[in-house]
Parts: structure tokens; sequence; C-alpha cells
């Protein structure tokens, strides 16, 4: 799959907040950590569900987390 | 030459044509797919096996040595023995019920797993989603392939025996249970080397 048209800050706002891991995260979010890494590198766009689980993990808005870069 | 006649010619030529296109496809959708980095890959590779392809794995071993095992005796005994002899299908039946029942048991317990782990996440599901037409197409080439030999092997004689109906069914589902497996494996491949 070529690079998602979305992208995050899911690796910086981990670090962010007391360096949480990959894990982690996924297991508050409900996914594993093979889909936490493709989001992190870009290669997955998650569903609107685990876009907004992932976004009030950090206590984000969804669009402070993930942005549109396609045209 | 004489099975050249009649309905193995369409069919043949439709398998040919369908087998032609399916190639042209994966060709053609092949280099839009971009490859993971070699470091993006080796984070790939650290991160734990998901249970859905733990369970794949188990499938496909189970379905394998089922598979194998009873190719192996039919093979060697004859399709003809296997119908006559009563204990040797009694054998053979065992061997295919044990491995359909270890099988069941495998997605069963990994069910309960993933239900109570929450372990098969969207992505997991949408690899799932895909395997079945992998499966799909084993249980279409698993009777394509029925259908070519059978009436190659007796046509002379004008009649298929029964027992290849027998044979038919525990293939198809044998290739059933080796489809989704093999499909979900080459869903997590191809995640691991192009996300």
């Amino acid at each position: 799959m070529a690079k998602a048209e979305i992208s995050n800050r899911i690796r910086r706002l981990r670090f962010d907040h007391d360096e949480l891991t990959q894990q982690e995260l996924a297991g508050r979010v409900g996914c594993t950590r093979q889909t936490i890494i493709l989001l992190e590198q870009g290669r997955y766009v998650p569903s609107l569900a685990l876009a907004f689980r992932i976004a009030q993990t950090f206590g984000l808005k969804v669009d402070e987390v993930f942005e549109y870069v396609g045209d | 030459m004489e099975f050249l006649s009649g309905w193995f010619v369409p069919l043949l030529a439709t398998v040919i044509v369908f087998g032609v296109v399916g190639a042209v496809l994966i060709v053609r959708a092949w280099p839009q797919a971009a490859q993971l980095s070699p470091e993006e890959r080796e984070e790939m590779a650290r991160a734990p096996m998901p249970a859905l392809q733990k369970r794949a794995w188990w499938g496909l071993a189970i379905g394998g040595v089922t598979f194998m095992a009873i190719t192996a005796i039919l093979t060697t005994k004859g399709a003809a023995a296997y119908w006559e002899n009563d204990d040797l299908r009694l054998f053979v039946v065992a061997i295919f019920l044990g491995g359909l029942f270890a099988y069941v048991a495998v997605v069963l317990l990994a069910l309960v797993k993933e239900e109570r782990d929450g372990s098969l996440d969207e992505r997991d599901q949408a690899i799932l989603r895909r395997a079945a037409t992998a499966q799909s197409a084993a249980i279409i080439i698993a009777l394509a392939a029925w259908l070519t030999a059978l009436p190659k092997m007796f046509h002379s004689e004008g009649a298929v025996p029964v027992v290849y109906l027998y044979l038919m069914f525990g293939s198809v589902v044998l290739v059933h249970m080796i489809g989704q497996s093999v499909g979900i494996l080459l869903g997590y491949w191809f995640a691991a080397r192009h996300g």
C-alpha cells in the first residue's frame, strides 16, 4: 500500500505522554501493535472509530492528531 | 484425445481465460504497492504475531497434515481399496474428522480469546475478509481440478465411481480450511512488506 493521504502525530504524542509504548497505546485503543506501527509509518488509514479512540487517549481532537494531506 | 470434445473445451477455455485475467490483474496491481523501507520492515518484524496470524498457522498445520495424510493413504492404497475396505475407510474418516475437530477447536478457542482480549482489530478483520477471496478461489480451483481429472480418468467407462463424490466433498472441506489460513497468512505477508 502506498503512503496514506492522512498523516498523524502519534509517534510524537506517545513520547510527549510519558513515552507511552506502542504496545501500551495499542492496548488502550483496542488494536494490535502492528496497526500502531503502520499508523506511525503512515502506511495505514484508521477507521473513524479508531481515530477518535486514539485522539481521546491523548486528550485531543481528531484533527489535532490526524491531518489530511491529499488533494 | 476423445475427452477434448463436448463440454471439456469450453470449460478448459474458461479456466484459462480466468487464469490469464487474474494474472494480468495481479501484475497490474503489484507495482502500485510501495515497499516498506528496511527500517519499517524491521519495526514490523519486532512486533508480536497477531492472534489471527497464529490461528492461521495452526489452521494451515492441521489442514496440511490432514490433507497430506489422507492423500498419502489414497495414493498408496487406491480409491477402490478405500471404498471396498471398511477398516481403511474408517481409518481415513477418523483422520478427516480428527483434523476437522482439531481445526474447529483451534478456531473456537481463538474466537473466545479474541472476544475476551479484543485482540482482533480492524486491520485483522480486513485481512480476514480478504482471505475469503483466497478461500473461494481455492475451492473453485479444487472443483475445477476434480471436474477436469475425473472425465479424463473415466471417459471410456462412461460413469464416475460413487466413491469420488465423497472424496470431492472431503477435499473441498480441507481446501476450505487450508484456503482461509493461506489467505490470512498472505494478507499478513503482504502487510509486512507493503503496509
